[in-house]
């Protein structure tokens, strides 16, 4: 493309611009007119004066009183007058932005947020001043340099080098050459000459430097004379030995000449960008110097300098340093052809392009009015997802980012056009590279630019991710790794669907949170301690020379292993590694890995696996007909490599894994992967930090479970089963008055997430009976009374039950049901005699049926408005209130919710176990009954329905923090949790031409906004009808309760409720962290008794009943899982069904519910562990006050020597007596009373 | 006579303030309860207006207080002989003991001054005997009736159900023809039932309002109908950005743009 066409290419779109520009001020100027039509309509004496102050100038809302956009105050006139025109003057203000951020944007409120964010990282401008001292001090320092003789033989280049004191000791400054270090017979000499140019390069020099915890670097380019090198010394590290001496010389000086001019600074040595080649000069702020008031001390600025020496773009035929040529001339003689030396060549060309792509950027921003801050929104991005451009980071950060830009701003779309416009706006130009990143393959098809115009250079070909400049022969992107690509465009595709959410504000995600915590991000976390170079074999002459990292060459290497290993099984593999440090210019270098094994260096591998493809139990290799390729796999594989017969007659080379409850599939391909090809590691010392977790699931002691994968439903399957022959015997009588409908499960065993597995004729799960659900066809002549209705239902069991019997009767298991008929008198609080039947199954499963009848919502409804039909609060009217809600949860919230949570757990493999272990966690801190399940389910979905910013999580483990995560951060009390539990479409049955991302990387950006809406409106109508969080603290909407608190809502609303919500969020704050700093699981699940104000001690009820009880004998051990029939004695399954815990508690909670906040362990697993019901007393009962005869707890009088004189009235509460009360009323399931507190 | 520490005031608010030992605490001191007791005095309208001589109303009951603990509880005060125990409605520690005679009565609320007083022991509270595993397995077995007894049950009950509904129809039908003291008659279907639920307020149903029917007049006719939608859209667009304006103003003021 020539240079006239780009410029007229330029020109138009400056056209299109202007043209824009001047529609959006003809539309105001439209508005303007009818202003003053409008103007008519409201007082028209005030007409005059609001248009002349409309003209006079821009002004604050008075109203407002915002001064925060340091628009001048109006403040002349009649404040009266003025305030109206000021109004009016501000509109037409308001109306351009509103109108512009609306089309340039995609909301106003994104735009808003982008704007704050800005402001929010802008360095501080005192701190720019201190700094532009210091830099002025440096440079005038650095001019007066004295310059060496020429032609330095390497000792003499040593030798000329002074001392430096690093607060510890004092030693010659070394020169930081990079391996291989010279030797003693080179024949090139060294010297030091003052640098020809200055160039405050990197994004200080660029402005587009933010504030960071960490402080912002100031990167200086001094350029090298070229008279310093020859021709050749691109060859063999000659440039880079000349180079190192360049730093040790400016390091020598610039400290002597800052101990001259009392600059206080310490200097130290830091590669650039993890580039062992490349060495700079780190300068920072001495810290405790006495010269405090100095002026140039800017240890507050939190800036450092760094000195990058580089070179001109013609110091040497940057032909000869494209990618595919070799540099470095090893003596191998096995060798046809020296292999390409990329790394090292981009690293002399980087030290070339300093100032040459800060003027390209430059030029890019001069243009592009947005340019700069879309920069500074990349960086931001990139940071939170843990890029930068240091190659153990990704090799990716604001630099490249910005480079991206400025090229896309040129060109880049396959026809050549540009991608990015001069008009844009930051959002628009930060979205549009996204979108770039995530669509196009720079892998397969590489992009060339050229900076300047110069030159049309034939591009080299080459592999890897490539975005290459024409002119300079430079990969802008050589850092990147495959690994690193991959991860890259995975979050570019994640936040291209962020961007496009419509309905939900993803600002925060995107910008705000870091989103790369290992925990959090990966599925799987996996430490590798680094050993020396030395150690590893592989890391031969021919690997130093493509990687002069060996951090590097290792993590490609394990990259390679894995990937090749997990296949499908991995989505992404990242590997992170620590930059390394800066260190004493004392010391030529410092070791690139440390491997000592307290702090040594690790390379973390974090694994996002594919839910669907990452436990299966094969990893299929080619068929045995390929001869090649299955020696390639055994090869790769080793011993587990076996040949197999599938079941479709194909015969292949595989390897089996056998799956384990407590061990991902991947984890063992890891660990057997590192052992093969990373022999020299030892096997004990790789880590897997996140598999604890799993112990904590509640699992049977049976092999054959413990055999299965963590995802395996089989026991839930076989439940499900048990259940549909039941429900379909049912459905086929019809000797019935009625026609039975449906019949339908509601409790957590029939939907994957009850927490103990359902195992057969294991009566003491608290899940043992699924309380199901049967509705008859319509009928109008149901009675109009609950109480009448409630027995025309139990009427109706007793015949379905005849009939049931009946029906079996040929059946070869008809012996091995059972079935009962039962009246319960808790089923619903309040509503007595509630008939259900009970039938055990041949299987060993129970399910209790209970019968739904349409109208009963209305005889329900009755209860909880009252018969007097007011609006007085009465008990009767709380009970029935009571009664309704938990009628509305068990027959008609719970089918759904269970119809609901079942293709959801089917959809989702790991979302079972994390529920399960969720659940577990709530249970053993206490919390468990404070909570529906129903909650918890609905909680735990969220990192499955909505897991932006991340994928759907692919084990127990991240999905277990996440949940965490999400409940350690946040606010109930201002924030609804809006679930989407729509299928999103499938991209594959509607394709939208164009929309390639459109892929489900996350999940819960497609909700409908009129969904989300509605759920928030509905969120805030809820606050305002609790704002005390008596009702109910949490807010869940879904589109199956609108309401948002069908299963969060208190039973009876208790100004403790909020209690329980903030011990929750506590605990799980607590939980998270740490989960991020140690993985110690056991402190996770261990709960604290420290907290409450006593403890009573139960006592197991199994062993109490089991000594009582005459007939139980000889089963005492054995295995529950093992037995395969149901006690034939009534009271001997009563014991062992009866929840006597759960009874106990639920006792409690009715007697002492006003004055005493109850929390319990065990009502799930009571084997395991003891078991404590815990109190704390009521706050707002503590204390004496007046004696009420009405008063719901147990009160004493306060002692007349304590109590003032007049005070004979008042009482207190009787703890110790209450305390007695309980003991008696659990009689022998109460060991004793703690009482943690006075 | 009466063990040292325990001084009570003679009466709270008009209440005798027994202590009822339940315990003995680690130190052995002596675990007392507190029932607050009086002579009862009811409103003369309500229904057990008559028994006010004999009854003595008792706040603050233990938990586990029965008809049969009352009447244990009672025979500690002289032998007094309990007749009826009524709880109350709203606190369930609550409620009237109705004695045999007013005797009797005035034999309770004198010993219970003396305890007050410190002129006689208090003595303690005799739970019942169910209480922990036997409770709640009892509970369990109560739960599933004999089948035949259930249904013959059933079966009664919905007979009973059955007449009582009829007589209610019959009374339904009688308050069609009437007309009340403000001229209006009730309105009931004939498919009525029964009389539950009449008077009582309907179900509230989410009312959702349709939205009306396009109105085919052309609403971008004339100059000021244009202008008019125009300045709507703009109204509508400020009004937008005010409210986000607000929003952010309201995130910035929670400190939520720190990026660390």
């Amino acid at each position: 493309m020539g240079v006239t066409d780009r410029k007229k290419r330029l020109n138009s779109t400056e056209a299109e611009e202007s043209s824009k520009k001047q529609k959006v001020v003809a539309s105001l100027a439209d508005l303007e007119s009818e202003n003053e039509d409008d103007s008519e309509l409201e007082s028209s004496d005030e007409e005059e004066e609001g248009k002349e102050s409309m003209e006079m100038q821009s002004t604050d809302d008075e109203e407002d009183g915002d001064e925060e956009d340091g628009v001048a105050r109006f403040s002349n006139g009649d404040p009266k007058t003025a305030n109206k025109a000021t109004r009016k003057a501000l509109s037409l203000q308001e109306v351009q932005i509103a109108k512009e951020t609306h089309e340039l944007f995609k909301s106003n409120i994104f735009k808003l947020q982008i704007d704050e964010l800005l402001k929010e990282v802008q360095l501080k401008e005192t701190h720019n001043k201190t700094i532009e001292k210091v830099l002025h001090r440096l440079n005038d320092i650095i001019q007066a340099i004295p310059e060496s003789e020429s032609g330095l033989t390497l000792s003499e280049a040593i030798a000329s080098l002074g001392s430096y004191n690093n607060g510890k000791k004092t030693g010659t400054i070394a020169i930081p050459f990079p391996d291989p270090k010279p030797n003693d017979d080179i024949k090139y000499t060294f010297s030091y000459m003052k640098p020809e140019e200055t160039h405050l390069v990197g994004s200080f020099g660029f402005k587009t430097a933010i504030k960071q915890p960490e402080g912002v670097t100031i990167d200086i380019a001094l350029i090298m004379p070229k008279t310093l090198f020859q021709d050749k010394d691109y060859l063999n590290y000659r440039y880079f030995h000349k180079r190192a001496f360049y730093l040790a010389s400016l390091a020598d000086g610039i400290n002597k000449g800052a101990k001259k001019t009392s600059l206080p600074i310490k200097i130290s040595y830091e590669y650039l960008n993890g580039d062992p080649l490349r060495p700079a000069l780190l300068i920072e702020a001495e810290k405790n110097t006495s010269k405090k008031e100095n002026e140039l001390n800017f240890a507050k600025t939190n800036f450092k300098i760094r000195i990058l020496p580089g070179i001109h773009k013609d110091t040497f035929d940057v032909r000869k340093l494209s990618p595919e040529k070799n540099c470095v001339r090893i003596q191998d003689q096995q060798l046809s052809q020296l292999p390409a030396t990329l790394s090292y060549n981009s690293s002399i060309l980087s030290d070339a392009t300093y100032n040459y792509y800060l003027a390209f950027l430059h030029k890019s921003a001069r243009l592009c009015e947005g340019f700069r801050e879309a920069a500074k929104l990349g960086r931001l991005w990139l940071r939170q997802r843990g890029f930068n451009s240091s190659v153990n980071s990704g090799g990716f950060g604001h630099f490249e980012f910005s480079m991206v830009m400025a090229v896309l701003l040129k060109g880049g779309a396959s026809n050549g056009n540009r991608i990015l416009m001069n008009g844009f706006s930051s959002y628009q130009l930060f979205k549009a590279t996204i979108k770039y990143l995530s669509e196009n393959d720079l892998k397969s098809n590489h992009v060339y630019f050229a900076a300047s115009t110069s030159t049309k250079l034939q591009p080299a070909t080459f592999s890897g991710i490539a975005l290459y400049d024409k002119d300079i022969h430079l990969n802008i992107l050589s850092k990147m790794s495959d690994w690193s690509y991959n991860a890259l465009k995975h979050e570019a595709s994640i936040t291209l669907e962020l961007l496009g959410d419509m309905a939900i504000d993803r600002f925060e995600i995107l910008f705000l949170k870091k989103i790369a915590i290992p925990c959090l991000h990966f599925d799987s976390v996996i430490r590798v301690p680094f050993t020396l170079p030395s150690k590893d074999q592989n890391y031969n002459a021919l690997a130093k020379v493509q990687y002069p990292s060996y951090k590097e060459f290792f993590v490609q290497r394990m990259h390679r292993v894995l990937s090749r290993g997990l296949g499908e099984r991995a989505e992404q593999i990242i590997l992170r590694t620590e930059s390394s440090t800066s260190w004493s210019v004392i010391k030529r270098r410092v070791n690139e890995v440390n491997d000592s094994e307290v702090n040594g260096d690790v390379l973390t591998i974090g694994l996002i696996l594919n839910p669907t493809e990452c436990e299966k139990a094969v990893t299929h290799g080619p068929s045995s007909e390929f001869t090649d390729e299955a020696e390639k796999f055994r090869q790769f594989w080793g011993k587990v490599a076996e040949l197999r017969r599938f079941h479709d007659g194909s015969i292949k080379e595989s390897v089996v894994w056998s799956p384990k409850q407590g061990k991902l599939v991947a984890h063992s391909i890891v660990e057997y992967l590192i052992g093969r090809h990373f022999a020299y590691l030892e096997s004990e010392s790789i880590e897997f930090p996140g598999e604890g977790a799993i112990e904590y699931l509640p699992s049977p002691n049976d092999k054959a479970i413990k055999e299965t994968t963590v995802t395996s439903t089989l026991l839930y399957q076989q439940k499900l089963s048990s259940f549909e022959k039941v429900a379909r015997i049912m459905q086929e009588l019809y000797d019935l008055p009625l026609r039975i409908k449906t019949v339908l499960p509601t409790t957590a065993s029939m939907r994957y997430t009850s927490v103990d597995l359902p195992i057969p004729y294991k009566l003491s799960l608290e899940s043992f009976f699924d309380n199901a659900v049967i509705e008859f066809e319509t009928s109008g002549r149901w009675p109009d009374d609950l109480f009448a209705t409630e027995q025309t239902k139990t009427a109706f069991l007793l015949k379905i039950c005849e009939e049931f019997e009946k029906a079996i009767k040929n059946n070869k298991d008809a012996e091995k049901y059972k079935i009962s008929i039962g009246i319960s008198s808790d089923f619903v609080p309040n509503v007595k005699s509630i008939g259900f039947l009970q039938i055990l199954t041949p299987e060993g499963f129970g399910f209790r049926f209970r019968v739904f009848n349409d109208r009963d919502s209305v005889l329900y409804k009755r209860l909880a408005i009252g018969e007097d039909n007011n609006n007085k609060q009465t008990k009767k009217k709380r009970q029935g209130e009571a009664s309704y809600k938990v009628f509305n949860q068990k027959y008609i919230g719970s089918i759904t919710h269970t119809r609901t949570i079942q293709s959801l757990a089917r959809r989702f493999p790991f979302y079972s176990p994390t529920v399960r272990l969720v659940k577990k966690w709530f249970d053993n801190h206490k919390l468990s009954q404070h909570i529906s399940e129903e909650t918890i389910e609905l909680i735990c979905l969220k990192p499955f329905v909505d897991s932006a910013p991340y994928s759907i999580p692919s084990s127990v483990n991240s999905a277990f923090n996440r949940v965490l995560h999400f409940l350690s951060i946040w606010d109930w009390r201002i924030s609804p949790l809006i679930l989407d539990l729509e299928r999103p479409v499938d991209p594959n049955s509607q394709t939208k031409s164009g929309t390639s991302a459109f892929s489900n990387l996350v999940q819960g950006t497609q909700m409908s906004t009129k969904a989300f809406a509605k759920l928030s409106s509905s969120f805030e109508k809820h606050r305002q009808n609790d704002p005390v969080f008596t009702h109910a603290p949490l807010f869940i909407g879904t589109r199956h309760d609108s309401t948002g608190v069908l299963w969060t809502q208190s039973i009876y609303p208790s100004p403790l409720s909020k209690v329980f919500t903030s011990r929750m969020t506590a605990l799980a704050r607590a939980a998270y962290s740490t989960i991020s700093i140690s993985n110690d699981w056991e402190t996770i699940f261990t709960p604290s008794n420290s907290d409450y104000d006593f403890l009573i001690h139960l006592n197991n009820p199994n062993q109490i009943t089991k000594s009582k009880s005459s007939t139980s004998n000889g089963y005492k051990n054995l295995s529950i899982i093992q037995a395969n029939s149901f006690p034939k004695n009534e009271k001997e399954f009563a014991t062992k069904i009866t929840n006597f815990i759960g009874e106990f508690y639920s006792d409690l909670n009715q007697t002492y519910g006003d004055s005493i906040l109850f929390f319990t362990n065990g009502l799930n697993n009571s084997e395991e562990s003891e078991v404590i019901i815990a109190g704390l007393w009521n706050p707002e009962i503590l204390g004496s006050r007046s004696f009420k005869v009405n008063m719901h707890y147990s009160s004493k009088p306060v002692e007349a020597s304590k109590s003032k004189k007049n005070a004979t009235s008042e009482v207190a509460l009787n703890k110790d007596a209450i305390l007695e009360e309980i003991k008696r009323l659990g009689g022998d399931l109460v060991k004793d009373i703690e009482i943690n507190k006075a | 006579m009466v063990k040292a520490g325990l001084k009570l005031p003679d009466n709270i608010n008009g209440y005798l303030p027994v202590p009822v030992q339940v315990g003995e605490s680690a130190s052995g001191d002596a675990i007392y309860h507190f029932v607050y007791m009086r002579r009862h005095q009811a409103h003369s309208s309500t229904a057990h207006g008559k028994n006010d001589e004999r009854t003595v109303f008792a706040a603050n009951l233990p938990a586990d207080s029965t008809l049969s603990t009352i009447k244990a509880f009672c025979q500690g005060f002289g032998g007094s002989i309990v007749e009826k125990f009524i709880r109350d409605d709203n606190v369930e520690t609550n409620g009237q003991i109705i004695l045999v005679d007013k005797a009797a009565c005035n034999r309770v609320l004198s010993f219970a001054k003396k305890i007050v007083k410190g002129e006689a022991e208090p003595f303690g509270w005799q739970g019942e005997g169910l209480n922990g595993t036997e409770k709640y397995l009892d509970k369990y077995l109560q739960t599933f009736p004999e089948r035949e007894g259930l249904q013959s049950h059933v079966d009664e009950y919905m007979q009973r159900f059955a007449k009582a509904e009829e007589q209610k129809l019959r009374e339904v039908q009688k308050m069609v023809n009437r007309v009340d003291d403000d001229g209006f008659t009730l309105v009931v279907s004939s498919k009525r039932k029964s009389k539950g639920g009449i008077g009582a307020e309907a179900p509230v149903e989410e009312v959702v309002s349709k939205p009306k029917k396009r109105n085919p007049e052309k609403t971008d006719f004339y100059k000021f109908q244009i202008r008019q939608q125009k300045k709507e859209k703009m109204n509508d667009l400020l009004r937008k950005f005010k409210n986000d304006q607000e929003k952010v103003r309201q995130l910035k003021e929670s400190r939520r743009f720190t990026p660390y």
